[in-house]
């Protein structure tokens, strides 16, 4: 007997990129609410080139690590919490290699004509994106429930940002005359 | 090789636009990264489009930069002296990683998108099914090839470019202290360089488009394919560079209707909000609005017509390509 696949939605699988989007945030806004309390000019800028480095190296490792999660798990975090699976149409994971093309050249093929790729979602039979289209991947929902998690996880995660982003806005108000010294305003 | 009927060529080209749609997908991203891509000459009118925001007050902002500087310049000064060589190394080591991975993933779009369209033609031409499906393996299938015989082209690029002029530097060096030889150097450096460019240049474009198609259509290695190309550039000589021109020129057409298109519907329309904001702000918040949206749909239109555009070229190039081989292989196709 076959059983029934279940192709994850548009705003499921948008759902998923914005989950992933908040814990790239959370991880880069981090740094920043540390940084905003310091009143001290050379630690200050110490503080700021380390975090140009930091910038910087979360650039350079996000592709490989989201490359190595899609072909070992399946997914990235968004996707796995919510119980979305990326897998070729005959069920096997994708390889590192086709993990790779997915994201850097298959995202450029669905970002074309005004994200025409991704809408193209809603067309599809089994749902794919122009990006899936280019090495027969389909995302398959794996998890019933997994669009309340999602929203349960990224309501958790905004929460979490905003009292990131607050703590920020605070330090930088308190130091607020050391910023005014700084730039003679 | 008989002169070819670029009539058909054309028709052909034109009708392989309108039918396989999904060769826009390809033609989008192959035009990516050309010397010669409609997309470039949008940017150029996009940059054309004047920039109406209103200027600061020039004395007021001197007296703050002034301020700053003054204040913080010894700060800066000593905490950028005292930074670690270490971390100028990490610095350095994270945006060289940072470009070669830029530059490999445009590589690897540019490639795979270029052996698409060519295979995507080929099929379409054959009246084959093209879709994004069936022409997406064959990008992969040459991937590496392409991206090798793209290094290699740029290599020869590269050396033309810096090493002529130094050459021509050295000889002028040598010959200075002669002012009858440095004056004959420099008229005929000055008369010889442009159409020596053009020619090497021309060439170039030629071998390139033969090999690409011999890479991706008869699967020949590097080696075989620039042999090839060579030749088969040599002998179609007049043939390769009428369909460069024909390229060339509804390129060129489509670039300036673009121009006139984007000064009447976006540059005008711009222009006259910024004028009557201050009379009549309802008026010109409409005008406003109304502008973005045409900015909006004359970016989508301009983005498909490149794509489609550089179908069209390709599309030339790989029916040139195919009569050649049907006049050596006495009217068959392979």
């Amino acid at each position: 007997m076959t059983e029934k696949i279940n192709y994850a939605s548009f705003w499921e699988r948008l759902l998923s990129r914005v989950i992933d989007s908040t814990v790239y945030f959370m991880i880069l806004i981090t740094p920043i609410s540390r940084i905003s309390i310091i009143n001290n000019l050379p630690l200050l800028l110490n503080n700021l080139s380390n975090y140009l480095l930091l910038i910087l190296f979360f650039l350079l490792v996000i592709l490989p690590l989201e490359t190595l999660m899609v072909s070992y798990f399946g997914g990235t975090i968004g996707k796995l919490l919510m119980g979305l699976h990326i897998q070729k149409e005959n069920g096997d994971n994708l390889s590192f290699k086709e993990s790779f093309f997915r994201l850097t050249l298959g995202k450029a093929v669905s970002g074309l004509f005004f994200c025409l790729g991704y809408l193209w979602i809603f067309r599809n039979a089994k749902r794919q994106a122009w990006h899936d289209t280019i090495n027969q991947a389909v995302v398959i929902r794996k998890i019933h429930l997994g669009w309340f998690i999602g929203l349960l996880i990224l309501f958790i995660f905004i929460l979490i940002n905003f009292a990131i982003m607050y703590g920020g806005i605070s330090g930088f108000i308190s130091n607020v005359n050391f910023y005014s010294n700084i730039l003679q305003i | 090789m008989k002169t070819p009927d670029y009539t058909a060529y054309i028709k052909n080209s034109f009708s392989i636009v309108i039918k396989y749609k999904w060769l826009w997908i390809f033609g989008a991203l192959a035009g990516s990264g050309s010397g010669f891509s409609l997309s470039r000459g949008f940017d150029f009118f996009n940059n054309f489009y004047p920039d109406q925001k209103p200027l600061p007050d020039p004395s007021s902002s001197t007296e703050k930069i002034a301020n700053v500087l003054g204040s913080t310049t010894s700060a800066l000064k000593d905490w950028l002296q005292s930074i670690p060589i270490s971390k100028w190394v990490i610095l350095s080591l994270l945006l060289i990683c940072l470009i070669i991975m830029g530059l490999l993933i445009a590589l690897i779009i540019i490639n795979w998108s270029r052996a698409g369209l060519i295979k995507g033609i080929d099929k379409a031409l054959s009246e084959n099914e093209v879709s994004l499906e069936t022409v997406s393996p064959e990008g992969f299938k040459y991937l590496n090839k392409m991206i090798l015989w793209s290094l290699f082209l740029f290599g020869i690029v590269l050396c033309l470019t810096t090493i002529t002029p130094l050459l021509w530097l050295l000889i002028y060096l040598i010959i200075k202290t002669i002012t009858f030889l440095n004056i004959i150097w420099i008229t005929v450096g000055l008369l010889a360089i442009i159409p020596l460019f053009f020619i090497s240049f021309l060439m170039l474009t030629i071998i390139n488009a033969y090999a690409e198609r011999l890479i991706i259509l008869k699967d020949y290695s590097i080696k075989d394919a620039l042999k090839t190309a060579v030749i088969i550039s040599r002998k179609t000589l007049l043939a390769s560079a009428l369909t460069g021109l024909i390229n060339f020129g509804f390129k060129i057409f489509i670039g300036f209707a673009g121009f006139i298109s984007l000064f009447l519907l976006i540059g005008l329309p711009a222009y006259l909000t910024y004028r009557s904001i201050q009379t009549y702000s309802a008026f010109s918040l409409f005008l406003g609005i109304l502008t973005v949206f045409a900015l909006l749909i004359f970016i989508f239109i301009s983005s498909v017509l490149g794509a489609s555009l550089n179908v069209f070229s390709y599309s030339n190039w790989n029916q040139l390509f195919r009569d050649y081989l049907k006049s050596i292989n006495g009217g068959k196709n392979d």
